[in-house]
């Protein structure tokens, strides 16, 4: 035994294992042609190299004279067994080919009807053009809506739907680039356009197109006809509106410059009226006509308040109030509209009282004239309306901080009261109780709407709560800012 | 004295014409497991061919040695070939 029978041996071994890996696998790896002539092949091998093992020995001498021929065998068995590979391996893809082929065909079978599917459940029209602009698909939602049949509409292209006025329809950027040899780049446009239909009448519609691919656009159309009638009426009626209320607002403007010049107007002379009846007053007069002349006077005054507050009213319809915030002492501007109609209260023989909260401070920033008149009318109007009993007038301070305090004012009385569907209405223009008040107590129904208009615009609101003949009370709060000191 | 048997020269004749046909179909054959393991399995078997016909010319028991050596190459990468390719690998073709 020498050194070649020993590498002789190793390769025996290495060949046998070979071998037994490969019956190991039972063809499962490779196909059974391929590994039949693998196997073969190894058998070969196995079989050389045993010779050459057993050359040394003698005992192969025998063989010894066919088998340099048998060696031959070798590299053809190589051969094959490369030529078995390639067969298979060309066997196997076309296989792998078909079976992918197949899967892909039924693949695009369920994407064809998933496709389907969509279009024809969308609720809008749908359609595909291509960059011929013609019809590759479309819905029966599109069918419906313009007339034509699924195969006459694949037959036309979208510029025979397009009302010929338009020139800035979704496809222009398509026709243009188009026209210029471009790729088109619109990824996605919404336009509102009129389109024809097959009898020649047109629906309103709004076409939204989204590019699919470089050369295939979808575009959805949603008939909005009627959304555009009532645009349209809206539009129109709106615009009627906007007519009417300026017409309102001049004839408005006009009434209260009438009624603020036809008040001055008519106060002047009544001042002369007013002023020379008093001087009448203190003549030699027999007592019948110093009655008169007392009726000429109260009716005088009368006619003057009502005057006033239609001035005042057409002042604030004309916006020519305005609110002027000064250094005001509230408890000598309540003292002073409880004074003014003191007089009056107590010639009906009606108790009038006054409260005034001592910690309210002496100088706050308010508008004196105009809390003045809200006072003295809601006591007016308490004078007026309360037969018997009592009228009382309270100021408090509610709430205070280091900047401004809220004051509440409320004028309360036991006179007739006001009905509670009533409460909210005395508040309108020329609106009083019922007209039997009008009747019994005169006046114009314009002090309260005056009364609420001012303090509305004193950022304040007047409350009333009152009781059918048992009395009313009128409040409303008030925030004032604080001051150093009050100005003589 | 110069041996050369006819059958050596057959045999590497064929074994040229194998390369060939590997050479020609190398893209498809790359696609076999291993396939740089399996080729060099042939080319060292292809040496040893050589190697056969060598040994009748010059050196001849050096050269034999070496045929022998490479048979017992091949036999081994092709041992490892066939434990990769069949025993290791999940799926071949």
């Amino acid at each position: 035994m020498n050194a070649v029978s020993v590498v002789d041996f190793i390769g025996l071994i290495a060949s046998i294992l070979a071998l037994v890996f490969l019956i190991k696998d039972r063809y499962k790896k490779m196909e059974k042609d391929t590994t039949i002539t693998l196997t073969i092949l190894l058998a070969l091998i196995v079989f050389y190299t045993s010779i050459n093992v057993l050359d040394w020995t003698g005992i192969t001498d025998f063989i010894d004279i066919y088998e340099d021929y048998v060696r031959i065998l070798e590299p053809i068995m190589w051969m094959f067994f490369l030529y078995a590979f390639l067969m298979n391996y060309q066997i196997s893809k076309t296989r792998e080919t078909e079976r992918s082929l197949r899967i892909n065909r039924e693949e695009l079978k369920k994407s064809e009807q998933r496709y389907r599917s969509y279009m024809e459940n969308a609720p809008v029209g749908i359609f595909i053009i291509d960059s011929n602009l013609h019809y590759l698909d479309v819905n029966s939602v599109a069918c419906q809506m313009t007339g034509y049949s699924r195969e006459e509409l694949l037959q036309m292209t979208i510029q025979d739907l397009l009302s010929l006025e338009i020139t800035d329809d979704p496809f222009a950027q398509l026709y243009q680039e188009r026209q210029t040899g471009n790729s088109p780049s619109v990824s996605s446009a919404q336009k509102e356009m009129p389109i024809f239909k097959k009898d020649g009448s047109e629906f309103y519609a709004l076409l939204r197109t989204v590019k699919l691919s470089r050369d295939t656009y979808m575009a959805f159309c949603l008939d909005i006809t009627k959304r555009k009638q009532m645009e349209k009426e809206l539009k129109l009626t709106n615009e009627n509106l906007t007519i009417e209320k300026k017409l309102a607002e001049a004839a408005n403007q006009a009434k209260s410059e009438f009624l603020a010049n036809m008040s001055h107007e008519l106060r002047t002379p009544l001042n002369g009226i007013l002023g020379f009846t008093n001087l009448l007053k203190d003549t030699e007069l027999s007592s019948e006509q110093q009655s008169y002349v007392e009726d000429v006077l109260f009716s005088s005054h009368n006619l003057l308040n009502i005057i006033e507050d239609i001035l005042d009213f057409s002042k604030i319809e004309a916006g020519a109030l305005v609110i002027e915030h000064t250094q005001t002492n509230i408890q000598t501007l309540v003292e002073n509209a409880y004074r003014m109609m003191r007089q009056k209260a107590e010639n009906k023989g009606l108790k009038i009282d006054l409260f005034v909260d001592d910690s309210i401070p002496t100088c706050v920033m308010s508008d004196p004239y105009h809390l003045s008149q809200v006072l003295v009318n809601l006591l007016s109007n308490a004078v007026k309306f309360t037969e018997k009993g009592s009228i009382s007038i309270h100021c408090q301070q509610i709430h205070s901080t280091s900047k401004d305090m809220t004051l509440k004012f409320a004028v309360s009385d036991t006179g007739i009261g006001i009905k509670d569907d009533m409460q909210t209405k005395i508040f309108e223009y020329f609106t009083q109780a019922d007209s039997s008040i009008t009747r019994k107590y005169g006046g114009t129904g314009l002090g309260l709407t005056i009364v609420d208009k001012i303090l509305k615009m004193m950022q304040s609101q007047i409350i009333v709560d009152s009781e059918l003949n048992k009395g009313s009370t009128f409040s409303f709060e008030l925030v004032v800012q604080r001051c150093e000191k009050v100005n003589p | 004295m110069i041996v050369i048997q006819e059958s050596e020269i057959i045999k590497l004749i064929f074994g040229m014409g194998v390369l060939i046909y590997f050479f020609l179909n190398r893209k498809r054959l790359f696609e076999l497991p291993y396939a740089k393991l399996f080729l060099t399995a042939y080319l060292v078997v292809l040496l040893g061919w050589i190697l056969t016909v060598v040994e009748g010319f010059v050196y001849g028991d050096i050269i034999n040695f070496f045929e022998h050596l490479c048979y017992t190459v091949n036999s081994i990468l092709l041992c490892l070939w066939c434990y990769l390719a069949f025993i290791k690998r999940d799926d071949v073709q």
